[in-house]
């Protein structure tokens, strides 16, 4: 006896479960990214200090307000304390303690950091 | 001569139509995997700082996040300092952590709560900004 295959109908793959999943994709990938980088800033804060270090390898830096600061005590612009950083960077390196005051936010501190890093500064450290 | 139109089924006109449709949302699903990356998960009403440095963030594990008040929140939950220390110990490896904060909190603030948290609990710690374009 011979048995026939039964024919096959071949029917056209529909595509719209394809695009419900695209457009789930579409919409998550939407709302879930951003354009805007982030970075990681190292946040070294200062802790007990044995005492052995020199003071004169310190340099303080006193965040007043947003745009006001003052370096060893000597009130300056943000360029004029880069320039300083600079200068003292290439004869000897200097370790800066960042010390907000009392109303300096958080932006104002990163923009100190940021200064600092720009200036060439490796070692920085925030006290309170 | 009269032509008779090639006899078609309405369904495969439907789904060809659809084509056009498919290939645009397809490059517009690219051009988000492409160009955007995965936002970190921030709560709603933080802020972080502006900066204008180059270190990229790697993968956020430990995020605390603190918000302009100075409270702090881990994983949307309200957490205090001695909770948040608990929860580094629990871990196999010392965790890096990421600290969220808004950019108007009180500088004074967040170096006191860090403070607290670096009994070396953790094997750095981090502050995320945002990128801003060079000056």
């Amino acid at each position: 006896m011979q048995l026939e295959a039964p024919l096959k109908k071949s029917r056209k793959l529909s595509l719209t479960p394809l695009i419900d999943v695209v457009f789930l994709l579409l919409i998550f990938f939407m709302l879930a990214s951003t354009f805007s980088k982030f970075t990681a800033l190292d946040f070294a804060i200062g802790g007990n200090s044995t005492g052995a270090e020199k003071i004169s390898e310190y340099m303080l830096l006193r965040i007043l307000s947003a745009d006001e600061l003052d370096l060893n005590g000597e009130r300056l612009s943000l360029a004029e304390i880069r320039v300083k950083l600079e200068e003292q960077n290439k004869t000897k390196p200097p370790k800066l303690i960042i010390k907000p005051s009392k109303g300096a936010t958080v932006q104002s501190l990163v923009k100190v950091i940021d200064l600092a890093k720009k200036a060439g500064i490796t070692s920085t450290t925030i006290i309170k | 001569m009269k032509l008779t139109p090639r006899p078609t089924s309405n369904s495969t006109t439907s789904d060809e139509s659809l084509i056009p449709l498919i290939n645009i949302v397809f490059l517009i699903l690219i051009f988000f995997l492409v160009a955007a990356s995965i936002r970190p998960f921030t709560a709603p009403g933080i802020k972080p700082a502006a900066s204008s440095s180059e270190d990229a963030s790697g993968a956020i594990n430990f995020a605390l996040m603190i918000d302009r008040t100075g409270a702090l929140q881990f994983n949307n939950q309200p957490i205090t300092e001695k909770a948040l220390l608990a929860l580094a110990a629990n871990k196999t490896e010392k965790p890096e952590l990421i600290v969220i904060a808004d950019k108007d909190l009180e500088a004074a603030t967040l170096i006191k709560q860090l403070q607290a948290l670096s009994s070396g609990a953790f094997k750095s710690i981090k502050l995320l900004t945002k990128k801003e374009t060079a000056e």
